[in-house]
């Protein structure tokens, strides 16, 4: 196990590098200067000189990247421009709504995926079975926003269930108001949990521990849900860490829409404002999250799955 | 396969099949998508070439018209035709999907080709960077480029491209890696070919192949993605007619006038589905084809 942990940790360094070397390169990559566009037209000469040599901008590049190296693993990203306090602080208010977002849309996607994949894997070929992959097929084709505004308008305009946008406080409010954005986040990656899981199921249902089990009598319920359940969602294990970037991407879009004050809102406001110094936190720290999260899911698929760590470490 | 339809006994094993899309299903499927796809390209292109529709034309006396056999869609706050302004857009939303999936295609085959010929430390290097690019979110990477640009459609451009190429660079090479040791490449380079000649000639029409299917899925992504984009208010401005951008217009009237969101999103879902659909057809074909199977 140590191993397998050591060799994967050692995996994520050149991800992890690559990912610092973009956000530092990204204020690089402004035409003009930074300085000017920090404070505007009208400032004088030797202010936009005194805010370049503030970000470092004067000294030597690759010296810049090690100063900006060792800024970004203390999360320190500078000043915002638009919002007059520093990125780090910024980032930090922002970040619980949209980690419970995600977590509450994980839920909802597990909750919808798992239950329908064992009814599509029990009855294979059957009308449900296709059914359920014509509505996958209809969720990638559907843009989030719109699904958001459809449900807006369907559990909230029609039936008052729902805030329509906005974000209450108090741990009820905060669940009342993700409820409709988890929703769509929910509905749109389920598809990807019920195919993987549909598949791994009708695996394991063919091997042959499902038959002796079957040949000593157990009940067809018993052997789905005691002994083909376990094994078959190891790969959502994976999957969960592996759709957890594009479930980003998609979070930042659906905050949007119903107006939760999270990261992706964050980044949008920024990116509207070229606001640079908080656009480079954002990616810096969006960027970590995900390898992170991947790293973790990783270990902790070696923990579950012994084959894993065996086979990587050979 | 064979295009006609056989006559089936049971009445409900048809019922399944027709809505399952299965085996008999498969040619028309596809040509249904690609039916759909081409009235709307043609629609949308007539529409633009020959003025039919004026998509900044303000009415402000039919403002908010709920849908009727005038205005299909309903009009917005100014009085535009939504319907008009809808189709008019296809063909800017379904542009921006293709040409950045095609250049993202063209690069990666590319890399893919020449690092999956190779092999070596270049190999290992650029599918490490590739490998970087894919563990990024990749909204934030293209938003990135964003600000560099500006909001607009350079920035978009150019994201959708470099993010794009990593998964056909990984598809190219994996192919390529088969299709090296074929026997008509071993008699290529004993005809002392150069490298590039047996790149490009002739490995790389069996890595398109390898490619083609997950192309049309990028294409709906990015479609989705621009019109997600758009509607954040950092891709296409407004007024140009674009389906993310219209939704957003029409999302502070959800309330009084349903039809101006609601209605655009209906018709860009339809059309994302007949691309997925057109691209079943072309996946059967192709991967028949496909060298080792």
């Amino acid at each position: 196990m140590l191993r397998y942990t050591a060799s994967r940790l050692l995996q994520a360094i050149p991800t992890l590098l690559g990912l610092s070397l973009l956000g530092f390169l990204l204020v690089h990559a402004i035409p003009g200067d930074p300085g000017r566009i920090a404070l505007g037209a009208r400032a004088t000469p030797s202010a936009v000189r005194a805010y370049d040599a503030g970000l470092h901008l004067n000294e030597p590049i690759f010296a810049q990247y090690i100063t900006f190296l060792g800024a970004a693993v203390r999360l320190h990203f500078g000043y915002s421009l638009g919002l007059r306090e520093p990125v780090g602080v910024a980032i930090r208010d922002h970040a619980g709504p949209t980690a419970l977002l995600i977590v509450y849309s994980m839920i909802i996607a597990l909750a919808i995926a798992v239950p329908l994949s064992l009814v599509v894997a029990k009855r294979r070929g059957s009308l449900i079975d296709h059914g359920v992959r014509g509505l996958g097929m209809i969720s990638f084709a559907m843009p989030p926003f719109w699904l958001g505004l459809i449900l807006v308008l369907g559990l909230s305009v029609a039936v008052p269930l729902f805030p329509v946008s906005g974000y209450a406080s108090g741990f009820t409010g905060e669940l009342r108001s993700l409820t409709l954005p988890a929703l769509t986040l929910g509905l749109l990656f389920s598809p990807v949990f019920i195919r993987t899981l549909r598949a791994s199921l009708l695996e394991v249902l063919d091997s042959e521990f499902v038959e002796a089990s079957r040949a000593r009598g157990l009940s067809e319920r018993r052997v789905l849900y005691r002994h083909a359940l376990r094994p078959s969602s190891l790969p959502l294990v994976t999957l969960v860490g592996l759709t957890l970037g594009s479930l980003l991407s998609y979070t930042v879009v659906v905050e949007n829409v119903f107006g939760i004050p999270g990261l992706g809102a964050l980044l949008v406001t920024a990116v509207t404002n070229r606001d640079f110094p908080l656009v480079q936190g954002l990616v810096v720290v969006l960027g970590l999250a995900v390898v992170l999260i991947n790293l973790a899911t990783d270990l902790l698929y070696g923990c579950v799955d012994p084959r894993v760590r065996l086979m990587a470490t050979r | 396969m064979t295009s006609q339809t056989v006559a089936l006994p049971d009445p409900r094993q048809a019922l399944v099949n027709r809505l399952a899309g299965g085996r008999r299903q498969r040619v028309s499927a596809p040509r249904l998508g690609a039916g759909i796809l081409a009235v709307v390209i043609v629609a949308s292109l007539t529409v633009r070439v020959c003025g039919i529709v004026t998509p900044g034309a303000v009415d402000l006396t039919h403002t908010l018209e709920p849908p009727s056999i005038h205005h299909l869609f309903g009009t917005d706050d100014l009085g535009r035709d939504v319907f008009g302004r809808t189709i008019y857009a296809a063909t800017l939303d379904l542009w921006l999907g293709v040409s950045t999936t095609v250049g993202a295609m063209a690069l990666g085959l590319v890399i893919g080709a020449l690092v999956g010929y190779r092999g070596g430390v270049l190999d290992s290097c650029v599918m490490r960077l590739m490998d970087i690019i894919l563990a990024f979110p990749f909204i934030v990477f293209v938003m990135a480029f964003i600000t560099i640009y500006g909001p607009g459609l350079t920035g978009i451009y150019i994201g959708f491209i470099i993010t794009g190429i990593p998964v056909f660079a990984r598809l190219a090479r994996a192919a390529m890696l088969g299709v090296r040791e074929q026997e008509f490449i071993l008699a290529a380079e004993t005809l002392g070919f150069s490298r590039g000649r047996i790149i490009w000639r002739h490995a790389l029409p069996h890595l398109l192949s390898a490619t083609v299917v997950y192309a049309l899925a990028n294409i709906v992504l990015n479609i989705i993605y621009v019109a997600a984009l758009s509607y954040l208010g950092l891709g296409v401005q407004p007024p140009t007619p674009e389906w993310g951008a219209t939704i957003a217009e029409g999302q502070q009237y959800l309330l009084t006038a349903w039809w101006i969101s609601t209605l655009p999103g209906l018709f860009f879902v339809v059309v994302c589905i007949a691309i997925y659909l057109a691209g079943e057809g072309l996946a059967d074909p192709l991967s028949r084809r496909t060298l080792g199977q």
